[in-house]
């Protein structure tokens, strides 16, 4: 018997936390913790269960090509050569007809780790705009809006800060795990927690200051704070004074959100916000880590650049003990090189969908930012988290549908379920309905999959080695082994893209022919190879340098740290942060609903088929509290039917007395593996959170194009549990 | 925040900067040299994680 054991990135959700991976002839068999004690508490148990997801019956192991009619799930098994063959010649005629732009891929960096940039590369030389992934309305959008405020994405020093603010976000143990971790530790040293969500949740229960403040309003709430900081001279003068520009547009601005009209938006008594204003301006130190919750809102543009302008007007930022922006790993040739993003012409940047309508994080403003991120950080395109040259997915699949303004006939989805993925499902089955050749590149059967015409199975992270660059958000490299092998005709996201770039007679531009081979071209930077890398350490954190901008100033166009942004202004918005409220409730629709909420055993649409995790949670749960609940005659435990003028989903109810009253709170990304052969795409219609919020362009955030994830009305019924949902 | 001079802006980089060293020498390298030692001080009874570790129920 043949027994390994490796140091790995776990990629069973986005976090990637370093652990131990044990494996018995070539067969992944334990996820363990981390042997450096200070890493050992980053696990959970979805890592811990990943040997029964690599190894599950049900995961896919051979190439399938459609034998039936579209999305009912029919195959025939093909080789991995012939499905690579026929793939580009059908990718060939859908470009022929349509042009370049009328491919479309939307991947996810987690479950496939990464791609080398091999996709960008290929859609680059192919002269293909239209990428886009879940980052555009999870993190990837964060990184965007922050580059428009001072040129980077920061990471919070959690080490040394005195003050951490969570707007909704609630790590736990078995959810963004390290950050809990290291939250927890901030706690331990005594430093302050102040938690803004309508629910009490975990985080908040413990919190030393909580707002319950309104789903949807963190923009008010953020003109607030700075309301009660400049009022009270709490800013970091000196810093504003000489780094910053527009901040007597921005005091202007702000002094029209006086506490009496914050406190009537967000539904939080105007001492609680002042006082959570003066806790945060007054630490010595203060962190506002990323959150999922910002990035989903109507506001979020405006919200996410006040997270921004809170840091950098109280002196927080690239200090210790707050946030520092790291720049790329000098020892790593990053993905931003390896994209060929200065490949693609300006005339087909332009034809990205959302380079008109929604450019923020699409390749028009990353053109508008190209000169000084180059002259800060060294190269011209800077792809922090994957997001910040993407299409807008709601344009993609409106022009996968209707084929306007332009069609497009080809989509490719890798690691990623796309059609539970983004708002509006419905539009997306008919955009996916709509096209010529679907690509699907996954470790299961997903509904996504089940619409294909080609499914070609994945690998694993026990199964590939790899360096994360944590996609440039920190300067950290980790190391990840193989320990096993993966599926004899599966492949690693680098090799699909290849082998397919090989076919389009792009080969020079793919010289490495093994996705290890990147891997060594990557670090050949500092001289060294893969093997150098793994015979060294696990991981390698380039010394902290603190206030960098002293010497090059910020990768913006002024150089300085725009609290009225220019490139919005230029691109003729608001240059100015606001709130806009989202859809008001009324009488047919008299809750507030907010959804793409993670349920710790999951990881986005995931795992459902995973029998050790889905026992932990059976079936999708919909909180509410006991007086809504009373009011509507419903009781804990029944199924419930949640409605909203654009769709519908059952789950069964949760009354929870931490829940805000008016609010009802959806979990993301159920279907039902269980129901494949009973259900349409597996009961994808049934219980997604993804078919109850619009994508009209009037609900949409103006500059990013995101839907309003966080408070839109709705109703709830009571409802038979659906037939087709069993137990696991 | 508004309080630190800088005098201590430059002595609690230094700081950071002294333990961010000392943490990526010691702690980022495999189970051989200082790295083993210290982490055979610091985990005496090293045991590996199992399932049950991890459990905390039902979520």
């Amino acid at each position: 018997m043949t027994t390994k054991t490796g140091y790995s990135i776990c990629s069973i959700c986005d976090i990637g936390c370093q652990v131990r991976t044990e494996s018995e002839d070539g067969r992944v068999t334990r996820v363990i913790a981390h042997d450096n004690p200070l890493l050992a508490k980053n696990i959970c148990f979805k890592g811990v269960a990943a040997p029964s997801i690599h190894n599950a019956p049900d995961r896919l192991r051979v190439p399938l090509k459609r034998v039936g009619e579209r999305g009912k799930n029919r195959w025939q098994e093909i080789s991995y050569e012939q499905a690579m063959d026929e793939i580009a010649e059908r990718l060939k005629k859908v470009v022929n007809e349509c042009g370049p732009e009328g491919m479309a891929v939307s991947t996810s960096g987690w479950n496939t780790q990464t791609t080398q940039a091999a996709d960008r590369r290929f859609m680059n030389l192919l002269g293909a705009p239209n990428w886009i992934s879940g980052v555009s309305l999870c993190a990837g959008n964060t990184a965007a809006i922050n580059r428009l405020t001072y040129g980077w994405f920061p990471m919070g020093d959690f080490q040394n800060t005195n003050c951490i603010v969570l707007f909704g976000h609630n790590p736990k143990k078995h959810s963004w795990t390290p950050i809990y971790n290291m939250i927890e530790a901030a706690r331990a040293r005594g430093a302050k927690v102040i938690v803004l969500d309508p629910r009490v949740s975990e985080q908040a229960e413990v919190a030393d200051v909580h707002l319950r403040l309104r789903s949807g309003t963190d923009a008010a709430m953020c003109l607030g704070w700075l309301k009660v900081i400049f009022d009270e001279g709490l800013h970091d003068k000196k810093f504003v004074a000489k780094w910053c520009t527009g901040f007597d547009e921005l005091k202007a601005r702000v002094d029209e959100y006086p506490l009496e009209r914050v406190s009537a938006i967000t539904g939080v008594d105007q001492a609680l916000i002042a006082e959570a204003a003066r806790l945060y301006a007054t630490a010595d130190g203060a962190i506002i880590p990323w959150t999922p919750i910002t990035d989903m809102q109507i506001s979020s543009t405006s919200a996410i650049r006040l997270h921004s302008i809170l840091r950098a007007v109280t002196g927080n930022l690239d200090v210790v003990g707050g946030e520092t922006l790291g720049g790329f790993n000098p020892d790593m040739i990053p993905e931003s090189e390896l994209a060929l993003h200065d490949v693609l012409s300006d005339d087909q940047k332009a034809k990205q969908l959302g380079y008109e309508k929604h450019p923020a994080y699409t390749y028009r403003v990353a053109e508008m930012l190209k000169a000084p991120t180059e002259k800060v950080w060294g190269y011209p395109y800077a792809d922090i988290v994957m997001g910040c040259h993407m299409a807008n997915p709601s344009e993609v699949f409106r022009a996968m549908a209707y084929e306007d303004p332009y069609p497009i006939k080809a989509f490719f989805a890798l690691g990623n379920n796309a059609l539970m993925s983004y708002p509006n499902q419905h539009q997306i089955h008919k955009a996916m309905l709509n096209q010529d050749l679907i690509v699907a590149h996954e470790l299961f059967m997903t509904p996504t999959a089940m619409m294909a015409d080609y499914v070609l199975p994945g690998d694993a992270f026990s199964e590939r080695n790899h360096i994360a660059d944590t996609w440039s958000w920190t300067t950290r490299l980790g190391l990840s082994q193989k320990v096993a092998e993966p599926p004899e005709q599966a492949s690693n996201s680098y090799q699909f893209w290849r082998d397919l770039a090989v076919r389009f007679g792009f080969e020079e531009w793919f010289p490495w022919s093994t996705h290890d081979e990147v891997l060594d071209y990557r670090l050949s930077r500092s001289g060294r190879s893969f093997s150098n890398f793994e015979a060294q350490g696990f991981m390698e954190i380039p010394p902290v340098r603190y206030r960098k901008y002293r010497k090059t100033g910020f990768a913006t166009p002024s150089g300085k740290v725009e609290l009225s942004s220019s490139v919005l202004g230029d691109l003729g918005f608001d240059p100015l942060p606001y709130f806009r409220p989202g859809p008001a409730t009324s009488e047919e629709f008299p809750y507030l609903v907010f959804n793409g909420v993670r349920e710790d055993p999951f990881f986005q649409t995931g795992q459902r088929n995973i029998k050790e995790l889905r026992d932990r949670c059976p079936v999708p749960r919909i909180y509410m509290h006991p007086d809504d609940a009373k009011r509507e005659a419903l009781t804990d435990g029944e199924w419930i039917e949640l409605q909203t003028a654009y769709g519908a989903v059952s789950a069964e109810l949760s009354v929870q007395p931490n829940m805000k009253t008016g609010h009802l709170r959806v979990p993301h990304g159920w279907w039902y593996p269980e129901a494949t052969d009973t259900e349409t795409l597996a009961g994808a219609f049934l219980s997604s959170d993804a078919v109850l919020c619009s994508d009209d362009d009037e609900l949409l955030d103006h500059e990013q194009g995101i839907p309003h994830f966080k408070g839109f009305p709705g109703r709830v019924v009571k409802a038979a549990k659906p037939d087709a949902i069993g137990a696991a | 925040m508004t309080q630190r001079s800088e005098l201590k802006q430059r002595y609690l980089e230094t700081k950071a900067q002294l333990f961010g060293w000392l943490a990526s020498k010691l702690f980022t390298c495999r189970e051989t040299g200082v790295d083993g030692l210290v982490k055979r001080i610091l985990l005496p009874n090293k045991r590996k994680a199992t399932l049950d570790d991890t459990s905390n129920g039902k979520s």
